[in-house]
């Protein structure tokens, strides 16, 4: 019979604790705010928005909390962007989620098929995220959301987007596709780059058990901003910025959990 | 307008503000050019200034469709017959 080291034990542990959190707690702790949101609030999409924020601010928390060896470095500035668009390197699941609980509004874009989920669908819509696609039944969708879109960053709301569309699984930033930029440019708003590293050393792509027993650092850099009036060169020169600076913050991002930063995820610096 | 009118405005229009390179009429649009759902509502906004008035949202709902500037020209025909 085979016998699990206590490090698989402690990884099933932390993964059993962080899937209960999605479901119990969501149940518990959110599904009830979301509900008087939905029906009685006068700005819906600002109160999703919220409370997307601070469930995923509890489960760093909670991360933090039971999984020790995991040390996070989240660059402060990243709590004070306001009215931008934000594109970031994606290497895991647990991406999008540090940028909803580090950024003060975000909507981002999702793919299509997840608003078509009972609930999780219903939550993305009303917080006012886009779909990936604008065939059929999402045109409709996208549309609305590119109508209000003006008036949504003008308020201080973020827009954040993974460029390259899905997981690198090698750490190289793949291709970047150019449609944040467009919407930067479109709606004259500048374009943050940040820069995430080592969260698929935590939740690995493919992998369902979280690697909490393995130390880690992980961080969220801002590696570059690029103001409004810098943003009319070509796509192709934009690109090739937006790359470089992904790749330099990948190449400067220290993996050193021989001495790790004393900052946790949720410093009272990094949160609002 | 005729089409030949509103083929080379939509022509000047994808090679100045969309970055498009000797674009053909039945190029992909996304494919060969790289023109995503983004470009097209942008295109629509400057497409109503060439026509001179607001598109529905069901008009614009039917564009997100197009695939080629050929299909653009189409459309364009088809919405100047609805509106005459």
């Amino acid at each position: 019979m085979q016998r699990w080291s206590p490090d698989t034990v402690f990884d099933l542990t932390v993964t059993l604790a962080c899937w209960c959190y999605f479901t119990l707690g969501f149940l518990l702790l959110f599904a009830p705010r979301y509900l008087l949101s939905g029906l009685f609030s006068s700005n819906k999409e600002a109160a999703f928005q919220r409370y997307n924020r601070r469930f995923y601010q509890v489960f760093f928390h909670l991360l933090q909390t039971i999984a020790p060896q995991q040390q996070w470095k989240i660059d402060s500035r990243i709590a004070t962007l306001r009215g931008s668009v934000i594109v970031c390197n994606h290497r895991s699941y647990l991406d999008p989620l540090l940028l909803i609980a580090h950024l003060d509004r975000a909507i981002t874009v999702v793919k299509s098929v997840f608003f078509t989920l009972p609930i999780f669908g219903r939550v993305i819509r009303t917080a006012g995220y886009l779909p990936s696609t604008s065939s059929g039944p999402f045109a409709h969708l996208l549309l609305s959301r590119m109508e209000t879109m003006p008036a949504y960053l003008a308020a201080g709301g973020n827009l954040f987007v993974f460029p390259e569309g899905t997981r690198s699984r090698d750490g190289r930033i793949k291709p970047l596709h150019p449609g944040a930029l467009k919407i930067a440019r479109q709606f004259h708003v500048p374009l943050h780059v940040l820069v995430v590293t080592n969260t698929e050393r935590l939740f690995t792509p493919g992998v369902f058990r979280f690697a909490a027993s393995r130390k880690n650092v992980i961080q969220l850099q801002l590696v570059e901003t690029i103001p409004v009036e810098e943003m009319q060169s070509s796509l192709a020169d934009l690109g090739k910025r937006i790359r470089q600076a992904m790749e330099d913050g990948v190449a400067h991002s220290v993996l050193d959990v021989a001495t790790p930063s004393p900052t946790p995820p949720f410093s009272s610096k990094s949160i609002r | 307008m005729t089409r030949d009118v509103l083929q080379e405005q939509i022509l000047t229009i994808l090679v100045q503000d969309f970055e498009f390179q000797q674009p053909g009429l039945d190029d992909n649009l996304r494919d060969d050019h790289g023109f995503d759902s983004i470009d097209a509502i942008e295109l629509l906004g400057k497409i109503e200034r060439i026509l001179g008035f607001s598109l529905t949202r069901e008009e614009k709902e039917k564009a997100m469709e197009i695939r080629t500037i050929n299909d653009i020209l189409d459309y364009l025909e088809r919405i100047q017959q609805g509106r005459a």
